[in-house]
């Protein structure tokens, strides 16, 4: 992947870079607004963009609704210092796809940057989701494996949708607060771990293929094979 | 709103008002009226006295003839604000012009005469033991005082109710003003800092007043800021550093071998995120306390978001040997910021689960009147009657919830939430266990059709 991080912090930016490219990815580096909305002005030259929301000259919001004005589609992640929820709904009412609050885990990040890179496009139509000989049904709201049905809570059904929608990909334990369950907060139990074993429990028994897997020190994904 | 014009100290004032005016009123009238009176007295002797020097000058020059012909001519010509004349002869009989009066002394003296008339006479001795009487009416001195007798009455009357009428007036008016201001320091001390006393720009002692209260409302407002900028200040430039740490130590992590070192390094890395974690409650409850969120609000189903509640923290409860059960009315609606109330629920299951102690816990949900009451109930140790006041302060910790980790900012949190709803927060005792009650003060026009 190739990927732009405007961010004036330089150590976060360094580090961010740093874990990128130990993953294999190429970086490159804006330190204000300014440069970081030359560099993406066209949009195919990156695969996803990370913006730190306060930047010297042009500040992130700025500089993404002006990227989203002159019809950059290329996903974007804001970085913030920020935590408030007001702060977090501007920053996606900009045009933002995500929003990570620093400090953050290099883990997290990266889950985040690989779920948004290559996004399949939205399949609206779409009402029957699919992963191996695993479907869920959107409408009738029901799960099978394997043409056995599976019985689930709508707390658990709704788990399995977003880890099929973000199948074959890292989700971390703080997607899934946000993406689930709208928790923009750290719970002190460990409800995600509690919840994904209950569901895997429930998807995996029986058979021998794990589809839901732990990825140690990361979070989890949904095999799509 | 009439029993508080009543009891209003303005229209006691008013009250007072009215006895003390009415009591000069009475004072004045009789002080007017005892000078009228004096006045009337001396005009008549002033008149009386001339009179006898000119009927006296007459006498003395062409004798009882010319006086009798002198009074004939008076009786005659005078009004009927004359004065009356008479001649008495030394037996006491009247010869001439009878008073109607029984006879009396010499000099002035009063007398009435047997028509009922107030006469002030005079007596003059002429000669050969005659005497000369002029007499001057002073009737008209009654007839004014029972005219005022009669108006006085009705006079006070009016006075009292006018007296009354302003009073009432004039406290509604106050009041008015009063209210004003008692809504404004309410609206200050719920929360809204910025709001100020409206000023009638007269300069009046209100005025005064108000400016007064908006210039304390203005340095308090100032320090709260300040307070607020500084703590958030301290959380949020605390961030970056610790930021930077915690990537320092995270690249540390992955490039240490030693499995020793790595556990020691995700030691050091959980403790520095409980650190973060703690400011970030710190910059929530400052976020929520400024009250900007109230803009988001908007109406949601509460017994659906607690029963999301129920089933995401049911495994864990189930893994902690506690049972999470649930008795929900259905279809309670709610304006407000569902993101907040998910985590008000959070913190008060996970305190449960964490520090209470019990085996059960319980979420209720219940409409009461035109209240809606949403409870967490648990039946463990709970917690004393004395701390329940201080447990939404930041950083206390109950003695029995010291020994498991916590940052001792979820229940101010819950606390600042509950404030933000406009909602009351009660604890209670379960017996046993602590009963945490969350009590709206009114249905949304949505559920009161239902």
């Amino acid at each position: 992947m190739k990927l732009l991080i405007v961010e004036d912090d330089k150590e976060t930016a360094d580090y961010v870079r740093r874990g990128l490219e130990e993953h294999g990815h190429s970086v490159d580096h804006a330190a204000d607004g300014h440069a970081g909305l030359m560099m993406a002005g066209d949009g195919a030259a990156y695969d996803v963009l990370i913006i730190d929301r306060m930047l010297p000259k042009l500040d992130g919001m700025a500089l993404l609704k002006t990227l989203r004005e002159s019809g950059v589609r290329t996903p974007a992640i804001f970085l913030t210092a920020m935590g408030s929820i007001d702060d977090r709904v501007r920053g996606l009412e900009s045009g933002g796809d995500d929003y990570l609050v620093k400090p953050f885990a290099f883990a997290e990040l990266y889950a985040r940057v690989v779920s948004l890179a290559r996004r399949p496009p939205l399949a609206a139509t779409e009402t029957v989701l699919r992963a191996g000989d695993l479907a869920l049904d959107l409408i009738t709201r029901t799960v099978s494996r394997g043409g056995q049905e599976i019985e689930l809570q709508p707390t658990e059904f709704r788990l399995l949708e977003y880890l099929m929608r973000h199948a074959g990909k890292i989700v971390t334990r703080t997607m899934l607060l946000e993406g689930v369950w709208e928790f923009h907060f750290d719970p002190k139990t460990n409800i995600v771990e509690t919840q994904v074993s209950r569901l895997r429990s429930k998807v995996d028994r029986g058979f021998t293929k794990e589809r839901i897997k732990t990825v140690r020190g990361a979070g989890y994904m949904l095999d799509a094979d | 709103m009439l029993t508080r014009v009543l009891r209003s100290a303005n229209f006691k004032l008013a009250l007072l008002y009215a006895a003390v005016f009415s009591v000069s009123v009475l004072v004045l009238v009789t002080v007017i009226f005892l000078s009228v009176r004096e006045d009337i007295e001396m005009q008549a002797r002033t008149h009386i006295e001339s009179e006898i020097a000119q009927l006296m000058g007459d006498y003395a020059d062409d004798g009882m003839d010319e006086l009798r012909h002198d009074i004939r001519e008076r009786i005659d010509t005078g009004g009927s604000r004359r004065l009356r004349y008479s001649i008495v002869a030394p037996d006491g009989k009247s010869i001439f012009d009878a008073l109607d009066a029984p006879a009396g002394r010499k000099g002035w003296h009063r007398k009435l005469s047997l028509s009922g008339d107030d006469l002030l006479i005079d007596s003059v001795p002429l000669e050969d033991g005659y005497t000369l009487l002029v007499a001057a009416d002073l009737s008209i001195i009654h007839d004014i005082e029972d005219a005022i007798r009669g108006q006085l009455f009705a006079l006070l009357l009016f006075i009292a109710a006018a007296a009354a009428m302003g009073g009432l007036v004039l406290s509604r008016r106050f009041l008015a003003r009063i209210d004003r201001i008692s809504r404004t320091t309410e609206q200050v001390g719920a929360g809204n800092l910025s709001a100020r006393l409206p000023m009638a720009g007269t300069g009046d002692d209100f005025d005064q007043l108000s400016a007064t209260i908006n210039r304390m409302l203005e340095r308090i407002e100032q320090l709260v800021g300040e307070v607020q900028h500084v703590a958030n200040g301290i959380a949020h430039d605390l961030r970056t550093p610790l930021g930077h740490l915690r990537q320092t130590l995270e690249q540390i992590r992955s490039e240490a071998e030693n499995p020793r070192q790595q556990a020691k390094m995700d030691e050091a890395l959980e403790q520095l995120d409980g650190a973060l974690a703690t400011f970030s409650a710190l910059l929530r409850i400052a976020e929520i306390e400024s009250g900007s969120r109230k803009a988001g609000f908007a109406p949601f189903d509460l017994s659906a978001l607690m029963q999301q509640m129920v089933e995401l923290y049911q495994p864990v409860a189930e893994e902690a040997g506690i049972t999470l059960s649930a008795a929900l009315k259905p279809n309670l609606c709610i304006e407000g910021d569902a993101a907040l109330m998910r985590q008000y629920f959070s913190n008060l299951i996970e305190n449960a689960l964490r520090h209470s102690g019990g085996t059960q816990l319980q979420l209720g949900l219940k409409a009461e009147g035109s209240q809606i009451i949403a409870e967490v109930r648990d039946n463990g140790v709970g917690i004393a009657q004395t701390d329940h006041v201080v447990l939404v302060q930041p950083f206390f910790r109950a003695d029995a919830s010291r020994s498991t980790p916590g940052n001792g900012l979820g229940l101010p949190l819950a606390k600042a939430i509950s404030r933000l709803h406009e909602a009351e927060l009660h604890f209670a005792d379960a017996g046993p266990g602590l009963v945490v009650q969350l009590v709206f003060p009114r249905i949304s026009a949505k559920n009161a059709g239902a």
